[in-house]
């Protein structure tokens, strides 16, 4: 076959019987609906309730757009501790638990509830390291967290956040996308869908790992799900080339690449004019984002531009991959204008099976290693004037029981407590929330919520209306449905976080 | 005679039972409060039973050729059986977990009262008197939802039926709302603050319709004289007061108030108790006398946000007039001048994203829209103080970004009096001490950022 024969088996493929279909019916509907004057009960101008609409030029899919009412923050640090760190020692202070401390689990905690690992009956474990009331809101904090203990006034601790999964992948998923299933769009995909980038020459929705492995999420915790794939997260490596394939390989010098792309989108023009499908357009915008990344994004995310006394402030060590590295650059990265920045650290699951994951071990290396970078993020971003409108979220996918973990239903050689969906710690700074807030409450035990309980959609729902929408009006049609990062049951914005 | 006794008798003894030995409010062996605690079960099966009387005599009576009346007497001989077994259940209950109180007694003796009336109606039944067996059906058919009304106020509250009825049903009705009896003057702090709590959380079960450890907490003067234990505060020490150790027990201790899982006391209800035993537990202290007793009145409840809907008519009116100034600049400077929201015609300026590319010359191309531009983001471009008439002129802009950029400490310090200005970023600006002090002296500025 030549290669005009396969070119024309190609274009004939491209209809399908689908196609076909589509074609009658669709097209004869819209003929009928133009004629009775249907059309115009679609547009946004005669129906004001309706939903908004997301309009943009193919060729640039992520020009900023406006949120539907003014909005508090412009851009979003996420940071996620993936594994779930225990809320009982770091923020959650339970004295009743402390006293209890050894004794064994009274029965009506255990019934009709299934954990991961914990087997028969498990003894009750007080706060693991003593806590302190910090700054004038008196927030709890435990002693792992010194650094960041110093900037409670300006945070907003929600202490009654509860999940619906008890396994890390769903419900990292569910922290993310809202949903617990893979294949829906996380935050950062709505929201630079729904407000774009005001920096073009970089992603709008950048991620970036830490702690030595990928959260159990996966690549779908920043996956653009049913939304157009230019709105998907770009993790950037910690160590070595944060973006791949940004480079131009030896021999190739900028303006051969620049010929090479113009060839490249001549050809992708000609398919747009045949096919007219708007991907082609988008993948065209691709090509030329990249191209404008090589300058800046190998400058911005390059941490030695920074002064030696920024880079201490951090604790950042020379030529090594951390959560400290992705602090500062996270702070390069809103400075520069990327809308949504998202980092991951591994390593919290503290079930106490072995050093490494022991709260009285390796739990002390990762708060090491979050509370200080944290702080500085905190400090650096309120001296340069960006806390005011740039959200800082800390977060986690569920929380970690009162009882110490029995593997096996044995005591075990460290300490650890097992998976609890029922209440978890998270918080927020900048950005509209308010700062000096303690909301919500645990029981005695910090076992189960016993006041204000805020699910993750309701959480969800407060960031969009921080960031300027009714998490109604984001909205994006797929499968019959204008699916929203709320899902279908309510939610509702916490009024109460507000500043 | 054959056929009385055994109809009467049981009924008989139950009521000699109920009356010597009337539950007196203390608390008794485990065994009567663990039987006691089936009566909410067992007592559904005599009422059931005996509804089914009228259904089988009306339906038998319409439709003969079901044969069904002959199966009443059973029924009326289980339903007395059933209504023997439990009141002593009841009883078993009231006398164990220590009951006592206006409507505990009326219940009981309703209830004792049912196998009674169900004996009477079977001897009617096998004597086949038409008329006085209509009337003691009827009779005992009422009796029976009486009892199980009381009973449904002693689990669920005097007001069980009525707290939730309609206004408009409530008229016609002529039942009034119910309103929270005035437990004390409310100008005090136990009246206004403490008394408040026990009504709702502790007076369903310490209150004059139950009692249960002879314990009311609805009077001061029922509170002080305390319960079957003995006193329950001791005024100005609150860890050797009774109440205050109930209320702070772990959730799952037997002794744990309020009983029956219900949830504890919030953390500030027991702190204003707490106070208020340490500071002497006294009936008249005005309710501002006690310093730090926490208020949780308005700051808990929760915070409704209301958001304007999006309107794009009123958006599309209020950017007319500059509409077509602001698309010209659009297309000259893509992506850096956007509208704040859907909602508004106020503008963004964000031009830092060019860098040193935007200066003085392309400033001067927003002329037109300058006075409806709120947020100016100058970081790092090349501006310079040729541009101050424009900048001067931006009276609406409350947060302005000049930081890394060449303005002078001049021009910054005219700047900082702009009517409108909120947030001010001049880092990176070398600025004297002395207009470092006069910019820190500007009132309007909610945020100042310098070097």
């Amino acid at each position: 076959m030549t290669l005009e024969e396969e070119l024309k088996r190609e274009a004939l493929k491209a209809h399908t019987r689908r196609d076909f279909l589509t074609g009658c019916t669709g097209a004869l509907g819209s003929l009928f609906m133009a004629n009775a004057g249907v059309s115009s009960a679609f547009a946004a101008e005669t129906n004001p309730a309706g939903p908004i609409d997301f309009p943009r030029n193919p060729s640039s899919p992520l020009s900023p757009l406006p949120p539907q009412f003014a909005p508090k923050a412009r851009r979003v640090i996420f940071m996620h501790m993936a594994g779930a760190p225990s809320n009982l020692d770091l923020f959650d202070y339970k004295p009743e638990l402390e006293r209890l401390n050894g004794l064994d689990t009274p029965a009506s905690f255990l019934e009709g509830k299934t954990f991961a690992f914990i087997r028969g009956v498990p003894k009750l474990l007080g706060p693991v390291y003593p806590f302190k009331q910090h700054g004038e809101s008196g927030a709890w904090l435990s002693d792992r967290l010194p650094h960041l203990s110093d900037h409670v006034d300006d945070i907003c601790f929600i202490k009654s956040m509860r999940t619906e999964q008890f396994n890390h992948a769903p419900a990292q998923l569910l922290m993310q996308t809202g949903e617990t299933r893979a294949g829906f769009p996380s935050i950062g995909s709505w929201a630079t869908y729904g407000l774009g980038t005001e920096n073009q020459n970089l992603p709008g929705f950048m991620v970036m790992l830490s702690g030595g492995n990928s959260p159990s999420g996966g690549t779908q915790l920043w996956n653009n799900g049913f939304l157009p794939s230019v709105y998907q997260g770009v993790n950037t490596r910690s160590e070595g080339e944060p973006v791949l394939y940004l480079n131009n390989p030896d021999g190739v010098t900028r303006p051969i690449r620049r010929r090479m792309l113009d060839s490249l989108n001549r050809l992708n023009q000609a398919n747009y004019a045949e096919y007219g499908n708007p991907e082609t357009i988008t993948r065209i915008a691709q090509y030329e984002m990249a191209y404008r990344m090589q300058m800046e994004a190998t400058d911005v995310l390059d941490n030695r531009q920074e002064s030696q006394k920024t880079r201490d402030a951090y604790g950042i060590e020379p030529g090594k991959g951390s959560f400290a590295n992705n602090c500062l650059r996270a702070r390069r990265l809103v400075e520069r204008g990327v809308r949504f920045v998202q980092l991951y650290h591994w390593g919290w699951d503290t079930h106490g099976d072995s050093k490494a994951s022991a709260i009285n071990e390796g739990f002390k290396d990762r708060c090491r290693e979050v509370d200080q970078p944290i702080a500085a993020l905190l400090t650096d971003l309120k001296q340069r004037g960006l806390l005011e409108d740039t959200l800082v979220v800390w977060s986690s996918e569920f929380g970690r029981t009162p009882m110490q973990e029995n593997r096996g239903g044995r005591e075990m050689a460290f300490i650890g407590r097992d998976h609890n969906p029922n209440a978890f710690t998270i918080w927020m700074a900048g950005g509209g929330a308010k700062g000096g807030v303690n909301y919500g409450k645990t029981d005695d035990m910090g076992y189960e919520i016993a006041e204000n309980p805020v699910e993750v959609r309701d959480f969800h729902a407060t960031m969009l209306h921080l960031l300027g929408f009714d998490h109604h009006k984001l909205t994006y049609p797929f499968q019959g449905l204008d699916n929203k990062l709320t899902r279908v049951r309510p939610a509702r914005v916490i009024g109460e976080l507000l500043a | 005679m054959k056929q009385i006794v055994p109809a009467l008798l049981p009924a008989i003894l139950l009521i000699v039972l109920v009356s010597v030995l009337a539950p007196d409010g203390n608390i008794k062996n485990d065994w009567f409060r663990f039987i006691g605690g089936f009566h909410p079960l067992v007592v559904h099966f005599p009422i059931a039973l005996i509804l089914f009387i009228p259904v089988f005599e009306i339906v038998g009576h319409f439709n003969t050729g079901l044969n069904i009346k002959p199966s009443v007497e059973i029924i009326i001989k289980v339903a007395l059986l059933a209504s023997i077994i439990a009141p002593l259940f009841g009883w078993a209950l009231a006398w164990g977990d220590g009951f006592s109180g206006g409507i505990v007694t009326s219940h009981m003796w309703a209830g004792v009262l049912v196998p009674l009336a169900c004996g009477i109606l079977l001897l009617t039944h096998q004597k086949n008197w038409g008329l006085l067996y209509v009337i003691m059906l009827t009779a005992t058919i009422g009796l029976v939802s009486w009892t199980g009304f009381l009973g449904g106020q002693l689990a669920h509250g005097r007001t069980h039926l009525t707290a939730h009825m309609p206004d408009n049903l409530r008229e016609i009705l002529g039942i009034e709302k119910p309103v929270s009896i005035a437990l004390a003057d409310p100008n005090t702090f136990f009246g206004g603050r403490v008394a408040p709590i026990f009504a709702a959380r502790c007076v369903t079960c310490h209150g004059p319709d139950k009692i249960k450890g002879k314990l009311r907490l609805d009077s001061y003067a029922l509170l002080t004289a305390g319960g079957a234990n003995g006193p329950v505060i001791a005024p100005g020490n609150s860890d050797t007061s009774e109440l205050y150790r109930r209320i702070t027990l772990p959730i799952f201790h037997d002794e744990f108030m309020p009983a029956e899982g219900d949830p504890a006391l919030s953390e500030d209800e027991i702190k204003l108790i707490a106070l208020w035993i340490d500071q002497g537990a006294s009936p008249d202290v005005t309710p501002d006398a006690i310093e730090g007793a926490p208020v949780f009145d308005t700051a808990s409840l929760p915070v409704e946000v209301v958001v304007p809907d999006y309107d794009p008519v009123a958006a599309a009116a209020d950017r007319a007039e500059l509409a077509n100034a602001v698309v010209e600049i659009q297309e000259k400077f893509p992506h850096i001048l956007t509208y704040v929201s859907r909602n508004t015609g106020d503008l963004d300026l964000n031009a830092t994203m060019m860098r040193g590319n935007f200066g003085d010359t392309e400033f001067a191309l927003f002329e037109p829209v300058l006075g409806r531009i709120v947020r100016a983001d100058l970081t790092a471009t090349s501006i310079t103080d040729q541009s101050a008439p424009l900048l001067l002129r931006m009276s609406n802009t409350t947060t302005l970004r000049l930081n890394q950029t060449t303005i002078g400490e001049n021009l910054v310090l005219e700047l900082s009096n702009l009517s409108s200005l909120k947030s001010l970023n001049l880092l990176g600006i070398t600025i004297s001490n002395d207009t470092k002090t006069l910019l820190t002296q500007v009132e309007n500025l909610d945020h100042l950022y310098m070097e």
